[in-house]
């Protein structure tokens, strides 16, 4: 007997010694890697702290790099470009459901439309930028010799316009996040029970209703997994307007947060306020992120009453 | 009946065929233009006139290709590959061993990755800075070698559709949890890591961002900064071949490489996202 709980505790103690040794590393990234930068950023915001000197001998200014942040109307500006982008995420979700249905009816040649919807998916977005921004050139480019070639006299000036800039940027994203919204959304219609489709055949449901009274409901947390991610990509838009713009873009019409706060860093030095910017930032993905935790697991705990009743 | 779903499928394939060029195009735009002479950019037409291949020895002469891509290779091969084998240990840790304390580990593990990678580059650049490792490679290895959270969450999953009594019948035959690792659980997951690694090779191979943040030595920048560098000293002149030719340059590894793993990846993606 006394053995026995004896071996036991040995073998509990092994598993806590295993354990702990297989997740060591990770640990260890995530103290080294965020816990204490996100500690460092916290404190520098409300430091007057020049790039390069030790942080601990900068002086401390209170609330001020707040302040002068939610004063400085570039900050403003940025922050809304960066959300103004975001339009492209509901163009993208439209697209990608009405492909994602028309590329799994079970025809033979599905496969290799997806392998090249995704392509753009997995290219380097520093050579695409380059790309778009050539193809939307008002001289030459060939975006505005096909739209003349179809008739439309005055294209837009794409690359000068301030209107028109972030719709270059908008275009490119959609064009590049298609592929991997198809797929997941693939994935999600291919989870639904072929019972629910059968049932609307028998009530002779037209195709359409169909599908926006099943599977558009159904794929509802792809949906809501593709809002939240769009936000937080949306939300750290840097290389695009950088490579295609030059950063701020014509009027300062492509300029983003995250331009902000580099710019600020590593340009001018004003480190502490980088800071600020960037804990703002944070803040901002940190809240949308949770508030998917927190749907998803009010959804997942909702199917599970469903499924006990 | 059977005619009518002959039309849809044909309008469906033709629907889907104009889509794809307008995904492609880019990339055919990008090849062909890469090939012409800097005065014919603005002439009509898709194919180049001449073929000109001065834009690729011009890049070749400038910039340092093979000393980049090997830079490139450095930060994206053995950290992933390293940083994978971290991963899944970690997995089946969380998926398979009871210890004091997973879930809540688990769960901060997860907290990290919701902030955002701009919002600590700041401080991280200035521990590498004071660590003296701006000069060398080594602020993009070590994040690396530490393992990847989404990866983690993925293959804890995958694991925890395999049975236990597969890791109880391995501690009865006198394994540790070192050998059950390696010798059970690493190939059981091979599929699934080796698409994961993939997609976060392919992430790190066109990483631009921290890279020009941290590397300060142009010996040790990855091909995407010499590339980026390069283009944009030719966006002043409009020189658009060359401009293209570097695109190219990025581009055709990446693609070879999806070529090879093009099944696997998109299976990969579906699966992994059914589970969630």
């Amino acid at each position: 007997m006394k053995t026995k709980t004896y071996k036991k505790t040995y073998f509990r103690v092994l598993d806590n010694i295993w354990g702990y040794a297989f997740v060591l590393i990770p640990i260890i990234g995530l103290v080294v890697f965020v816990v204490i930068p996100l500690c460092m950023s916290i404190y520098a915001s409300f430091t007057a702290w020049p790039l390069g000197q030790k942080i601990t001998s900068a002086k401390w200014v209170g609330l001020n790099n707040y302040i002068t942040m939610f004063n400085t109307p570039l900050f403003w500006k940025s922050l809304g470009n960066t959300f103004f982008y975001m339009i492209g995420i509901p163009i993208g979700l439209v697209l990608s459901i009405i492909y994602a249905a028309l590329m799994n009816r079970g025809t033979r040649y599905e496969n290799v439309f997806r392998v090249i919807y995704y392509t753009p998916v997995i290219t380097s977005t520093v050579a695409v930028s380059f790309i778009f921004q050539r193809m939307f050139m008002s001289d030459g480019g060939v975006v505005n010799n096909y739209l003349m070639a179809l008739g439309i006299k005055n294209p837009p000036n794409w690359m000068s316009h301030p209107g028109y800039t972030k719709w270059v940027i908008i275009i490119m994203a959609v064009w590049k996040g298609l592929g991997s919204s198809i797929i997941l959304y693939i994935a999600g219609m291919q989870g639904i029970s072929r019972t629910y489709y059968e049932a609307a055949k028998i009530d002779g449901a037209s195709w359409f209703y169909t599908f926006r009274k099943i599977t558009i409901p159904l794929l509802m947390p792809v949906t809501f997994y593709l809002i939240v991610t769009g936000i937080i990509g949306g939300a750290q838009m840097y290389v695009e307007p950088r490579l295609i713009f030059t950063g701020n873009g014509p009027a300062n019409s492509t300029f983003t947060t995250v331009i902000h706060l580099y710019d600020n860093t590593f340009r001018y030095s004003k480190a502490g306020y980088g800071s600020a910017v960037a804990n703002i930032l944070g803040i901002i993905v940190f809240i949308i992120t949770a508030f998917q935790f927190y749907i998803n697991g009010r959804r997942e705990r909702y199917e599970e009453t469903k499924t006990n009743n | 009946m059977k005619r009518q779903k002959q039309i849809t499928d044909t309008l469906v394939f033709v629907f889907l065929a104009l889509g794809s060029i307008v995904m492609l195009y880019p990339f055919i735009w990008m090849i062909f233009t890469s090939f012409k002479p800097k005065m014919h950019i603005y002439l009509a037409g898709l194919l180049p006139r001449t073929w000109d291949f001065s834009s690729y020895i011009q890049i070749w002469d400038e910039i340092p290709l093979v000393r980049g891509f090997l830079n490139t290779i450095l930060y994206s091969v053995p950290p992933v590959f390293i940083g994978s084998l971290v991963s899944a240990g970690a997995a089946f840790a969380f998926a398979k061993i009871n210890f004091k304390g997973k879930n809540v580990v688990f769960l901060i593990l997860l907290a990290g990755i919701m902030i955002p990678f701009p919002s600590i580059m700041i401080p991280q650049f200035v521990m590498f800075s004071q660590l003296q490792m701006l000069q060398s490679p080594w602020p993009l290895i070590l994040p690396k070698l530490t393992g990847n959270v989404l990866m983690i969450f993925f293959l804890r999953q995958y694991l925890n559709y395999i049975p236990d009594s597969v890791i109880e019948a391995a501690k009865i035959d006198g394994c540790n949890y070192f050998d059950i690792y390696h010798r059970i659980i690493l190939p059981l997951v091979t599929p699934a890591l080796t698409a994961h690694g993939v997609l976060w090779f392919i992430g790190s191979w066109n990483d631009y961002l921290a890279p020009t943040i941290f590397i300060k030595n142009e010996k040790w920048q990855p091909v995407t900064v010499m590339v980026a560098k390069f283009n944009e000293q030719y966006a002043i002149n409009t020189h658009v071949p060359r401009i293209m030719a570097g695109s190219v340059m990025l581009l055709v590894p990446v693609l070879i490489i999806y070529g090879i793993f093009q099944r696997w990846i998109i299976e990969s993606v579906m699966f992994t996202s059914i589970k969630e």
